[in-house]
C-alpha cells in the first residue's frame, strides 16, 4: 500500500476515495489545496479511507432503508411512531442483503467458478444493484416515499455523470497524484 | 453450557463472525453496522457497569444517562478498534497514522540494547505494535492477558501466526515466574517487551498506584524488569482519532533508577507513569477498553 508523508493535503487525493462524486470532489480539493506540512503524518492510499466518504454513503444508504421500512409501516402507525420503529429495523434490513450473499451467495459462485473474489466488492456492486431496485418499486409509490426512492436514483446517476467526468479527467488526475508519489498502479 | 460459551460475549463466535464481517462487509458502510453492533453489546451487564463505574471516576458529577451515552461511545471505538485490527490483518488495509512525541518515538527506535514500552487498553495496541515492527528491525514481545474462552484462545492464536510475522511475539501475563525469566532474556537481547500497564490481572504482582483520585495498582512487572535489566520504559499510548486514522503518542521514558531504597524507585517510575495514563485517559475517555472497574471500592 502507498504512504505520504508529512502532507496533510494528501488526504484528499482521490485515490483515498470509492465513489466517483467523492474523487471529483477529493480531486477540486486537492487542485486548490495549499501545502499543509506535518511531520509524523502518515496517510495510506486505499479507495476506502476517507472518513466524510465512508459516513456519507453509509449514512445516505441506512436512511434510505429506513425510509422505506417506515413508509410500510406509516401505512399501520402514525408517521413518528413509524420512523421510530423502522430506525433499528431499517438497520438491520439493510445488513441482511449482505450476509445472504457472504454466507449462501458468494461462495457457491467462488465453488463453481473455482475462483476467489474480493467478497467486500462484490457486495458492495450487489448493494448498491439492490438498492436500485428496490428505489425503482417504490419511485412507482404514490406516497412520500417515491421523493426518497428518487432522491436516491437521482444520486447514483449523478455519480455515473461524475464516472464519465473522472474518466475525461483521469490524466490531469494521475498527474496530480504522481505529485505525492502515487502512481495509478500504487493505488489501491 | 458450551453453546452459552461459545455466543457468550467472550464466546469465539463473535471473533469469527467479526473475522468474516471484515471479509465481506464493504468498508464504505461500516459506520451504521459497527453503531448497530456496538447498541447490542450494550447488553453485556457486566462490562457496561465497569465501563459506566470508571467513567464516572474519569469525569465525576456526571448524570446516569450521560455516562450511559459515554458508555455506548467507549463501546463503539471498541468495536471500531478491533475491526481495524482484523482488517488489517485479513486484508492488510492500514490506517492513517499521526506520530506525537516524535522525538522520544526516535529515541525509543535508536535506543541501544532493549526497552520496554508501558501501554494502555486503548486503541489498538496491536496495531501499533505492527506499525512499530515495521519501522525497526528489532522484534517486539507484547505481553497480554490471554482470553478467558479456551476456543477463543486458539482462534486468536491461529488468527495471530496465520497473519503476523515473527517481528512481533505475543505471550501470556499468566505464567508469571517463567515469564519473567524469558522477557528478562529478551529485554538482555536487545528486544523490545510491550507490555499493558493499567490492568492487573488475577496472580500477578502489583504496586499501589493512584488514578483519578482513586486508590489502585499497577502490574509490578514492567518496573521490576526495568530495574532489573537497566532498561528505560517508554509510555506509549494507541490513539484512535476517527475512521481509519490513529494517532501513536509517545511519552518521555521512566527511568527505574537501582539504589538501596526500592520501593522509593518503584514509587516514582509508577507515579510517572500513572500521570501520563490519567493525562491520556482524561483527553481520550472514550478509548479506553478497562471493562472491569479499576478501583477497588467498586470492585468490591
Amino acid at each position: 500500500m502507498k504512504i505520504v508523508r508529512d502532507r496533510a493535503e494528501a488526504r484528499w487525493l482521490p485515490s483515498r476515495h470509492r465513489f466517483a462524486l467523492f474523487r471529483l470532489w477529493a480531486f477540486a480539493r486537492l487542485k486548490n489545496a495549499k501545502a499543509e506540512p506535518r511531520p509524523g503524518l502518515m496517510l495510506m492510499v486505499d479507495a476506502d479511507q476517507s472518513a466524510v466518504e465512508s459516513y456519507t454513503a453509509s449514512m445516505w444508504i441506512a436512511l434510505t432503508t429506513i425510509a422505506y421500512v417506515a413508509s410500510e409501516f406509516a401505512e399501520l402507525l402514525p408517521l413518528p411512531i413509524a420512523i421510530a420503529v423502522a430506525v433499528p429495523i431499517g438497520i438491520v434490513a439493510m445488513q441482511v442483503p449482505i450476509y445472504v450473499m457472504g454466507v449462501a451467495i458468494l461462495p457457491a459462485i467462488q465453488a463453481i467458478a473455482r475462483t476467489r473474489l474480493v467478497v467486500a466488492n462484490f457486495n458492495s456492486i450487489f448493494l448498491i444493484a439492490l438498492h436500485v431496485v428496490v428505489a425503482s418499486f417504490y419511485a412507482l409509490e404514490r406516497t412520500w416515499v417515491r421523493f426518497v426512492a428518487w432522491q436516491f436514483l437521482a444520486v447514483i446517476a449523478l455519480n455515473a455523470f461524475a464516472a464519465i467526468i473522472v474518466f475525461l479527467l483521469r490524466g490531469p488526475i494521475a498527474r496530480l497524484e504522481s505529485e505525492y508519489g502515487v502512481t495509478s498502479s500504487s493505488a489501491n | 453450557m458450551s453453546w452459552r460459551k461459545r455466543f457468550g460475549v467472550r464466546g469465539v463466535f463473535w471473533r469469527q463472525f467479526l473475522r468474516w464481517a471484515t471479509i465481506n462487509v464493504p468498508p464504505w458502510i461500516d459506520p451504521p453496522i459497527l453503531g448497530f453492533w456496538s447498541a447490542a453489546f450494550l447488553l453485556w451487564r457486566d462490562g457496561r457497569r465497569g465501563v459506566m463505574t470508571n467513567l464516572r471516576a474519569i469525569k465525576p458529577g456526571s448524570s446516569w444517562i450521560v455516562t450511559f451515552f459515554r458508555t455506548y461511545r467507549v463501546f463503539c471505538n471498541f468495536a471500531w478498534t478491533i475491526a481495524d485490527n482484523v482488517r488489517f490483518k485479513e486484508l492488510r488495509a492500514t490506517p492513517d497514522w499521526d506520530f506525537e512525541g516524535v522525538e522520544h518515538f526516535e529515541s525509543l527506535r535508536s535506543h541501544e540494547g532493549g526497552a520496554i514500552i508501558l501501554t494502555a487498553h486503548m486503541g489498538s495496541y496491536d496495531l501499533g505494535a505492527q506499525l512499530f515492527a515495521e519501522t525497526t528491525t528489532r522484534r517486539i514481545v507484547m505481553v497480554r492477558a490471554p482470553e478467558i474462552d479456551p476456543d477463543t484462545r486458539r482462534h486468536e492464536e491461529e488468527l495471530h501466526r496465520r497473519t503476523v510475522g515473527d517481528a512481533v511475539k505475543i505471550d501470556f501475563s499468566t505464567r508469571s515466574s517463567e515469564l519473567a525469566l524469558d522477557l528478562l532474556h529478551a529485554v538482555q537481547d536487545g528486544e523490545i517487551v510491550a507490555i499493558q500497564g493499567d490492568r492487573v490481572m488475577p496472580g500477578i504482582a502489583s504496586l499501589p498506584a493512584t488514578l483519578f483520585g482513586k486508590e489502585t495498582s499497577v502490574p509490578a512487572g514492567p518496573f521490576a524488569l526495568a530495574m532489573a535489566a537497566r532498561v528505560p520504559i517508554y509510555p506509549l499510548f494507541i490513539i484512535r482519532l476517527g475512521r481509519r486514522s490513529y494517532r501513536l503518542l509517545v511519552c518521555a521514558p521512566i527511568e527505574v533508577r537501582r539504589t538501596r531504597d526500592r520501593a522509593e524507585s518503584f514509587n516514582q517510575a509508577v507515579e510517572q507513569w500513572t500521570r501520563s495514563l490519567e493525562k491520556v485517559i482524561a483527553a481520550s475517555w472514550h478509548q479506553w477498553f478497562e471493562f472491569a472497574p479499576f478501583y477497588e471500592e467498586s470492585a468490591a
